[in-house]
């Protein structure tokens, strides 16, 4: 279900309400489905209310598609690019389950809402969590415990796949309920995050209308369903595309710890 | 009272939590990758000075703690209360209680600079000047070539603060010490 906390800032236009983008996905997908060419975009994307020490809510995203790619071979491509930018430590292959299970020893597609509820509550990252009882809610114990207990550890380059279904966002989901989605982590920051590509226009509908329920439930505005992107998924090729922070990539880089160091202008100074 | 929310967070900004006043001293926006957005403050409890880590959903709020900060001399003490006087030019006095100044009290000399910090008016801590200069009272008389303590003795001073002075020094001299961590600095030649 696509990303229920990612909040788009509004543009008051004399065509009416519009809104700023939080990635070029839908765009670029909707050139794959025209030209079925590889494609890619260095994008100034916007998302609202994020702002810290890895976030501006202006930032710079390199995203690219690659049409009759394999997923693993679009995150190896991904490393080469990292390598070329000086980042060329080894890359270690993980899958979610195996770390989850390493930290809570248990397969977290075997735990009921209400067990991974408790999960995350008796580990202690769940205090912000508002439980709604969907799958967005599901995502967010995932998330609070994976994010706070688990990538911090990860060092060096490191490659997370195969996540779990309710966070599949616009990935395929496979026979054993994982999501084919990708991320590389380079010192514990998350710097990209690539699909294997949902091109059922009919899947991809269905989760834009639970993201928007669970949106409703949650006091967020409701997104208008992007019709032109579900006509032009099946139109693509089979496709992997992956999207990676250009900004943290350069703070890596230069060893700033601060995203504001690497943005002429960031949420703070402009 | 007006309310800041967990985007308006600063280092230094004064909040009230659970009914005590704060002093924010960080503010870390975490964002998973995919979850719901959280703020990890950091806050001192400006009653009783201890410091608390808490975890806010993004865009809770706290009600702003009406906290304010004036520098002042310290007159002197009751017994019970220790009265400090506005350096503005109001001349308005304050009578702080044993809590507000348990900090310092060792450091707190008559017609001394003091910063006090008020709490809907009320004295809640005082924070000396960063460096006193106190009389010895009681010291023993330092034996040349004693190296066995280190080439320190312990020394009270007026105040009743005690700290490590260099042998040289006798009573009735006055040392500089640096209250943030109760050491000597150098003698002050009268």
């Amino acid at each position: 279900m696509p990303d229920v906390y990612l909040a788009s800032i509004e543009a008051v236009t004399a065509a009416g309400t519009r809104y700023l983008q939080t990635s070029p996905e839908y765009a670029l997908k909707r050139l794959l489905a025209t030209h079925g060419q590889p494609v890619f975009e260095i994008a100034r994307v916007f998302r609202d209310a994020e702002q810290g020490r890895q976030h501006n809510s202006e930032f710079s995203l390199l995203e690219w598609y690659r049409p009759h790619l394999s997923l693993p071979q679009l995150v190896q491509e991904t490393l080469a690019l990292l390598a070329v930018c000086g980042v060329s430590e080894a890359a270690q292959l993980y899958t979610y389950t195996a770390l989850f299970n390493d930290a809570f020893s248990v397969d977290h597609r075997d735990l009921s809402h209400q067990q991974l509820a408790g999960l995350a509550h008796q580990q202690g990252v769940a205090e912000h969590i508002a439980d709604h009882g969907d799958s967005a809610s599901r995502a967010d114990y995932l998330d609070a415990l994976f994010s706070q207990l688990i990538e911090p550890r990860l060092t060096g380059v490191s490659v997370v796949s195969d996540y779990p279904a309710c966070q599949a966002a616009l990935a395929r989901v496979n026979e054993e309920d994982l999501a084919e989605r990708s991320e590389v982590f380079v010192g514990g920051t998350e710097l990209a995050n690539g699909y294997a590509e949902l091109r059922d226009a009919t899947q991809l509908r269905s989760r834009f209308t639970q993201s928007n329920a669970a949106r409703q439930r949650r006091g967020l505005t409701i997104m208008d369903i992007d019709e032109r992107l579900l006509a032009a998924l099946p139109e693509m090729p089979p496709t992997s595309g992956i999207a990676l922070g250009v900004d943290r990539l350069l703070m890596h880089v230069v060893g700033a710890n601060a995203i504001e160091q690497v943005i002429a202008f960031p949420d703070s100074h402009c | 009272m007006a309310t800041f929310s967990t985007n308006e967070f600063r280092s230094g900004l004064k909040v009230l939590l659970e009914g005590d006043p704060c002093n924010i001293i960080e503010n870390e926006f975490v964002k998973p990758g995919k979850g719901q957005a959280f703020n990890r403050v950091r806050l001192k409890n400006l009653k009783t000075g201890r410091v608390w880590e808490r975890t806010f959903k993004s865009g809770e709020s706290l009600e702003a703690a009406d906290v304010m900060e004036f520098d002042m001399e310290y007159l002197y003490t009751d017994g019970e209360y220790y009265h400090f006087m506005k350096t503005d030019g109001s001349y308005e006095q304050l009578a702080a209680d044993r809590a507000a100044v348990e900090d310092c009290v060792q450091w707190l000399k008559e017609t001394d600079a003091c910063t006090v910090t008020l709490w809907n008016d009320s004295p809640i801590a005082v924070a000396p000047a960063n460096f006193v200069e106190l009389e010895v009272t009681e010291t023993d008389p330092g034996l040349k070539g004693d190296t066995a303590s280190g080439g320190t003795k312990p020394a009270t001073l007026s105040t009743g603060a005690v700290v490590k002075v260099p042998l040289f020094i006798n009573i009735g001299e006055v040392v500089r010490v640096d209250t943030r961590t109760g050491e000597y600095q150098n003698r002050v030649k009268s």
